[in-house]
């Protein structure tokens, strides 16, 4: 097996990814408080997709990554109001299939696409920057 | 792939025969993890104090450097507010000549002497340069609130 | 103390020199009974007492001393010698462990700056950086490096102080080539398939090492795949590595290497695997392959009436299945065909200097379809059903799908062009026509004056535009 990377080396690495410019364009992370040695609390925001109702909107969403991250998924919270349909006002049931190789960004460009998909991307939505 | 021979003996070698004042055990279930503990040097506002570091052997060590930072809040110019150390040798002057050992000592030395004109947490270097006995107070106290033994 | 010594030598040395060899004898009794040192010589190791008098100044370089106390050694002095030997090789053991990996110097190489270092080992370092580790001073350019002979004194001396660590190490170098022989390297890049050649830059000292190796171990082969991006296909089932599960072996069948230790690659596609497992290694993977064939000819004969006999109806959509009905071989042709009418309507895709580098269309039925996947501007996703299949009924209907739909694209456009020249004029002349209409109600009798004037510069204007847009316009036809 390759070199398994801990949990707060990857963060790292998705953090300095981040830090450097690296990452998607459609997407940002930041940690929730830069003194946090553990990294566990983040800030990430969604560009809407094009040609949907979520296009133009942006859409703050909270991550937590626990001691157990990568092995388990972050979890996800919508800080924006959304109509979604995996999308409650406390939690998010979208990330079944998690594999260590993930990571934050992956969920937020997932959610992405999940916005922009079938008819998520016609679903009425709550007014522009009213929050949860 | 098994555990290169380099990355056996090295661990083997630093339980063996281990640096006064540092300490690495690697974890059971990731023998390329590191927990790492140094002591703060004498005649330095570190003196007394036990920091702890994580360090991590990437993939293709030793050709890259390992990585590493600290766990214990420092205050320190080269050390930023998540543990993360500025130092030469742990990346342009990386060699696969050095290793765990000479990097634990650097680091260690690091703490001996602080170097303010090549700062990675700003606001430390700018106060060591303008106010450094108030710098070194500062120091000597945070070793005491957070690496007490 | 070493002044004394040194003293002592310089002072013994034109005594030496006075001696004839006859004399030799003569002058060792004279030691003998001069020094108590050299009285005790027999009695205690030889080793030791030749040191000392070394270190004396008193032993008789030109003597072959050691040569003649050696018929004379006693069982005691043996063991002694011995002893003093085992920890002399103890001693400078550590020496020479290569300061890379650790480990017993295997092919010794010594640097220009004089630091010496395995040969595997010397390599991978300069694939990362141009400095000794050891000293960090400027190492030889890349191409010296590779090129260089090991040590050969350095090697002699290793072999016959420690024959035992030689072997060991030979025999630890030799198991590690073949578990790397059963286990490919994989370079995950792009899709390419088989017979069809393949062009790469390889820059990243981890390819590059990857590279050395498949040189080195004489196979020249290494494993090609492509990156995933979304989510896994289905084919790949539970593989879930940052890449595709199927790949082409491709072998490297020329290389040009620069001195900085980029090169340039060509291969040829040799046959398709599927990854079994894999591992990473040296910061690229290595996987355990399982090499995919065709089915049987019969087997793909029973397909091919099947589909016949189930034959729907052909309707206008082009799917798989509106397909069905055509024989293996008119698939092919009508493939062939297909490339020709692209040639000559001069379609990027099939330009001569194109041609050139990946051959004419290939008159295999099997390979055929490679060679359509690696020229079109198709998806990936698309790209690798034709990796995939296993029937080559099968892939020749994917590639004449996409080179249907193709045709009836650019046919769309080309109409789409023609009726749009065709009313130009008329367009114009609307135009031309509202504009009169516009400027004249506008402002009557302001315009009335030089309207006359205006209308011919406009008419000529419009004129012009409608044959230069009309010339674009039948160029961009015989380019579609």
């Amino acid at each position: 097996m390759s070199a398994k990377v801990p949990r707060n080396f990857r963060l790292l690495e998705e953090l300095e990814k981040g830090e450097k410019g690296q990452g998607s364009d459609a997407c940002s992370l930041g940690l929730d408080d830069g003194n946090d040695i553990m990294m566990t609390n983040w800030n990430g925001t969604i560009l809407g997709p094009p040609h949907s109702v979520h296009e133009n909107r942006i859409y703050s969403v909270k991550l937590h990554c626990d001691e157990q991250y990568p092995d388990v998924p972050p979890t996800v919270q919508f800080l924006s109001r959304i109509n979604l349909p995996c999308v409650d006002p406390t939690k998010l049931q979208c990330l079944g299939n998690w594999k260590r190789e993930y990571t934050m960004e992956t969920v937020l460009l997932e959610l992405r696409r999940f916005m922009a998909s079938g008819n998520n991307k016609k679903l009425p939505q709550p007014p522009e920057g009213s929050t949860f | 792939m098994a555990l290169p021979k380099r990355i056996i003996k090295e661990t083997e070698r630093l339980v063996a025969e281990p640096v006064p004042g540092i300490q690495a055990i690697p974890h059971d279930d990731n023998l390329r993890y590191f927990d790492v503990s140094i002591h703060g040097p004498a005649q330095s506002p570190y003196e007394g104090g036990v920091f702890k570091l994580e360090l991590f052997l990437p993939e293709d060590y030793p050709m890259t450097p390992p990585k590493i930072r600290f766990l214990t809040k420092i205050y320190h110019p080269n050390i930023d507010r998540l543990g993360r150390i500025c130092l030469d040798v742990l990346k342009a002057n990386w060699s696969p000549a050095l290793q765990i050992r000479t990097i634990l000592l650097s680091i260690q030395a690091l703490l001996g002497a602080p170097n303010p004109d090549d700062p990675l947490a700003n606001d430390v270097a700018q106060r060591w340069k303008e106010d450094e006995p108030g710098a070194i107070a500062t120091a000597r106290e945070w070793t005491q609130t957070h690496a007490a033994p | 103390m070493v002044d004394a010594v040194l003293s002592a030598s310089v002072s013994a040395a034109p005594d030496r020199h006075k001696h004839s060899p006859l004399e030799v004898d003569g002058r060792r009794k004279e030691l003998d009974t001069a020094s108590p040192a050299v009285s005790s010589l027999e009695s205690s190791a030889s080793l030791s007492k030749a040191y000392n008098l070394a270190q004396q100044g008193l032993l008789p370089f030109d003597n072959d001393f050691p040569s003649q106390v050696d018929g004379r050694l006693s069982d005691e002095m043996k063991l002694l010698e011995e002893r003093i030997m085992a920890k002399i090789i103890l001693r400078i053991r550590p020496e020479l462990d290569c300061q890379v990996c650790y480990s017993f110097l295997r092919l010794p190489i010594t640097t220009s700056c004089g630091h010496t270092f395995c040969q595997v080992c010397l390599k991978q370092v300069r694939d990362h950086s141009n400095l000794c580790p050891f000293c960090r001073r400027l190492l030889s350019p890349y191409q010296a490096v590779v090129e260089e002979k090991a040590n050969r004194r350095m090697r002699t001396l290793l072999s016959n102080l420690f024959p035992d660590d030689v072997a060991a190490r030979d025999d630890q170098a030799t198991e590690d080539a073949q578990n790397e022989s059963n286990h490919v390297p994989i370079f995950a890049c792009a899709i390419t398939f088989p017979r069809v050649p393949m062009f790469l830059h390889i820059f990243e000292p981890r390819y590059r090492l990857m590279l050395q190796k498949v040189i080195s171990n004489g196979s020249r082969s290494f494993g090609m795949v492509s990156h995933r991006r979304g989510p896994v296909p289905s084919v790949d089932g539970d593989f879930d590595a940052p890449f595709t599960r199927y790949g082409t072996m491709l072998y490297v069948t020329n290389l040009q290497m620069f001195p900085d230790g980029r090169s340039l690659v060509e291969t040829i596609g040799a046959y398709r695997f599927k990854i079994m497992s894999y591992a990473w290694q040296d910061g690229y993977p290595v996987a355990l392959v399982e090499r995919i064939e065709d089915i049987a000819y019969a087997d793909e004969e029973n397909m091919e009436m099947m589909e016949r006999m189930l034959d729907a109806t052909p309707g206008n959509a082009i799917t798989l299945a509106s397909l069905s009905h055509l024989p293996t071989q008119e698939l092919h042709r009508q493939g062939l065909e297909f490339v020709n009418s692209m040639r000559d309507s001069s379609t990027g895709w099939f330009a001569d200097r194109i041609l050139n580098t990946y051959g004419q269309p290939p008159q295999d039925p099997a390979v055929f379809p490679f060679w359509v996947a690696t020229l079109l501007p198709v998806h990936e996703r698309e790209k690798y059903l034709v990796l995939v299949s296993t029937s080559v009924r099968e892939r020749l209907k994917l590639v004449t799908v996409w080179m249907r739909s193709m045709q009836q694209r650019s046919w769309r456009f080309q109409w789409f062009l023609y009726r749009l020249l065709g009313r130009l004029p008329a367009i114009g002349i609307f135009l031309v026509t509202i504009y009169i209409l516009f400027t004249n109600g506008k402002d009557a009798a302001e315009r009335q004056a030089v309207v006359a004037d205006d209308l011919s510069v406009y008419f000529i204007g419009t004129i012009i535009a409608i044959i230069a847009t009309a010339t674009v316009f039948s160029r961009a036809r015989y380019r579609t």
